[in-house]
């Protein structure tokens, strides 16, 4: 299952809101707009009214929920805040796609490239977006961006590169879920080497390599990364972590220094995980355990995220 | 008060209703069990003053006599899980209940018989909800096959529905399915498809675990092979999830006002709790919801329940909208109560239905 919706942002409570509910307090609340059919309002049209309400200006933050009832067509809708980006003169946060399970399934959600979002909104410090088909990103410079998360139940390897190749003087904190083949990774562990060997984003103290079917791979790359220096938090979880993986990051000195290493839900024996603990102590989240599944002869391992 | 339980004796079920009875100091329920009812020698003489109608399910003997009586076929096999022959289970099930409301005038039911058929109709049940004012999903079309539902939900614009057979119990056999209205296709579901026997000889089997589907080909059979007993698609209401789970509310309705709830939490669209889904807080969605909101879902139940006059105790099972605010019941049961150690006033369901009965 993807996250709970956030009831909080840049310290602003976060509140859904459809024309019928009026005038929004732009300076209050940070809202979500999407789709919602019992009421057959639609996405665009609920932007533009929005847009269209005096003080519009002032919005800081936005979530897009799902534009659709199935969202195959996310980013053509998305792109409409693009359109009207004179009216958001002032966003710092944008999620895009903002919707549960119920609502969409992550591997239905149509993506794009990220860029233009970024160009669009030269202020934006929080990106996130959710969703599977279609992501890339064309490398760019953004001055202001410190937080960049892509949810996903299978990226494309072409995103990983467009994000190490752009310019972010700013980030801090960069979370790619990379997802499973089924659902359109299609990369290899060594696709991530360069964002842990060959770091560019001076500021980076979080980063998440996470949801992926190879995690065990990327944590034996991560355990020596050089990357590791400037880090508070390495996040591996959500993925198909085993023991092999678990033992590469405990044998490495430099993630015993970090202040937080993420690894729940994850297929580590109980008594490595006990070794974490203990070396750890609560700096280690190894919550999670996960058994494989079997069908008959064969045995399942699987990622928190993909569908 | 003599009460009469028409049961299947080695049942859970019927085990609970002793309980009950001795809990509140009556003797033990005279039983008639139902495979000795659907036998030979038909309705017994009851020297009675009030029946109580259980659940005829997890006993294969009384399954295979109702479809036999409902025009099925006389002989069959057990074939665990196996979704078939609901239409005719349905007529044998009907009229069973049909010919008790008849020799039995003159004893109070505690659940009215007919009432039962109804809910065991579950378009009609969920059609009569709709005349009362009750919120339920839209009904999207009755299935005759996966062309004449995509052909229907493209005309009318929906993407996203859940397919349930009419006579179904709990999750057996339902589909939560979507489509992008052009080659893409997803259905999720705890039925199997068994075509191993080539395309004449398809089976479908309820499967404790939940599959999904995104073959055109396959969904087509599988839903072609649900279509051969009743099945209708009602428009997939969106529910409300807590922690990364979504659930719905089952609530249990007792002379009229809400007793026992269960919150049935899912990591799939499909939240009944046989599906090894788990039981989540009700205070916590309470809290969620707040007090104006929670009353009101309170009231939707009641309301439900209310077009069964003729209940004693129906249960309801209610979903939540995403934001909190909207409902819509996805059904009511007439056997819903089975939630054991889910208490209400330190009554379990089974003791606090026949506590309000006797206090009639």
């Amino acid at each position: 299952m993807v996250p709970a919706k956030l009831t909080e942002w840049m310290g602003l409570p976060v509140k859904n809101w459809k024309p019928a509910d009026g005038t929004p307090e732009f300076s209050k609340y940070i809202y979500r707009i999407g789709f919602d059919w019992e009421d057959s309002v639609d996405i665009k049209n609920s932007l533009a009214q929005f847009f269209s309400f005096p003080g519009v200006e002032e919005t800081i933050g936005l979530s897009l929920g799902a534009n659709t009832e199935e969202c195959s067509e996310f980013y053509k809708d998305a792109f409409f805040l693009i359109e009207n980006k004179a009216k958001l003169p002032n966003l710092k946060a944008l999620f895009l796609a903002e919707c549960d399970q119920e609502e969409s399934e992550i591997s239905w959600i149509g993506q794009g490239d990220i860029s233009p979002f970024l160009e669009a909104f030269p202020l934006l410090e929080d990106f996130r977006a959710r969703g599977c088909e279609g992501f890339t990103a064309t490398p760019l410079r953004h001055n202001a961006l410190k937080k960049l998360v892509i949810e996903s139940g299978g990226l494309a390897k072409s995103l990983l590169k467009g994000v190490h190749e752009s310019i972010f003087p700013e980030l801090e904190h960069l979370e790619l879920w990379l997802g499973t083949e089924e659902y359109g990774w299609d990369g290899k562990a060594e696709d991530t080497k360069p964002l842990l060997y060959e770091n560019a984003f001076s500021k980076l103290s979080y980063l998440g390599l996470k949801n992926s079917d190879e995690q065990d791979e990327i944590a034996k790359l991560a355990a020596e990364a050089p990357v590791l220096g400037q880090l508070k938090v390495l996040d591996l979880s959500l993925g198909v972590l085993k023991n092999a993986g678990g033992e590469a990051l405990l044998a490495s000195e430099a993630v015993q220094k970090l202040e937080k290493l993420d690894l729940h839900h994850h297929f580590m024996g109980t008594e490595l995980m006990a070794r974490f603990v203990k070396l750890f102590g609560t700096s280690v989240d190894v919550s999670g355990r996960e058994e494989p599944d079997t069908y008959g002869d064969e045995i399942y391992y699987y990622i928190a995220v993909s569908e | 008060m003599k009460i009469t339980h028409i049961c299947n004796p080695e049942n859970r079920r019927a085990r609970f209703f002793r309980e009950a009875c001795l809990r509140l100091g009556l003797p033990e329920p005279d039983e008639v069990a139902w495979v000795d009812l659907l036998g030979e020698r038909g309705l017994p003489r009851l020297d009675t003053d009030a029946i109580r109608i259980e659940s005829p399910g997890e006993n294969f003997d009384v399954e295979r006599s109702l479809i036999a009586k409902g025009g099925g076929p006389e002989f069959l096999r057990e074939d665990v899980g196996r979704i078939r022959h609901q239409r005719p289970w349905f007529d044998g099930w009907k009229s069973v209940l049909g010919e008790l409301e008849t020799r039995y005038s003159d004893s109070r039911f505690m659940n009215d018989p007919a009432e039962i058929v109804e809910m065991f109709d579950k378009p009609a049940a969920q059609r009569k909800l709709a005349s009362a004012g009750v919120p339920v999903p839209d009904f999207v079309v009755a299935v005759e096959s996966f062309d004449q539902l995509i052909h229907k939900m493209n005309r009318q614009g929906v993407r996203r529905v859940f397919l349930k057979p009419a006579h179904g119990s709990s999750a057996s056999g339902v589909v939560a399915f979507q489509t992008d209205g052009k080659d893409r296709f997803l259905a999720t579901t705890s039925a199997t498809l068994d075509d191993r026997g080539g395309m004449d000889s398809i089976a479908i089997y309820n499967n404790l675990r939940m599959q999904r589907y995104v073959e055109r080909d396959s969904i087509q059979r599988l839903v072609d092979g649900l279509a051969q007993e009743r099945l209708f698609a009602e428009r997939w209401f969106p529910k409300a999830s807590l922690d990364g789970r979504t659930f719905d509310l089952r609530v249990v309705v007792i002379a009229g006002v809400v007793a026992q709830i269960v919150v049935r939490t899912s990591q799939s669209p499909i939240t009944n709790l046989h599906l090894g889904n788990a039981r989540g807080n009700v205070d916590q969605v309470k809290a969620r919801m707040g007090a104006g909101n929670w009353a009101r879902a309170m009231h939707v139940c009641e309301d439900a329940a209310k077009c069964f006059q003729g209940c004693h105790y129906v249960a309801v099972d209610l979903m939540i909208g995403t934001t909190f605010h909207k409902f819509a019941v996805a059904e009511v049961n007439a056997f819903g109560d089975l939630i054991p150690g889910v208490l209400f006033e330190g009554d379990d369901t089974y003791t606090a239905e026949l506590r309000s009965f006797l206090n009639q």
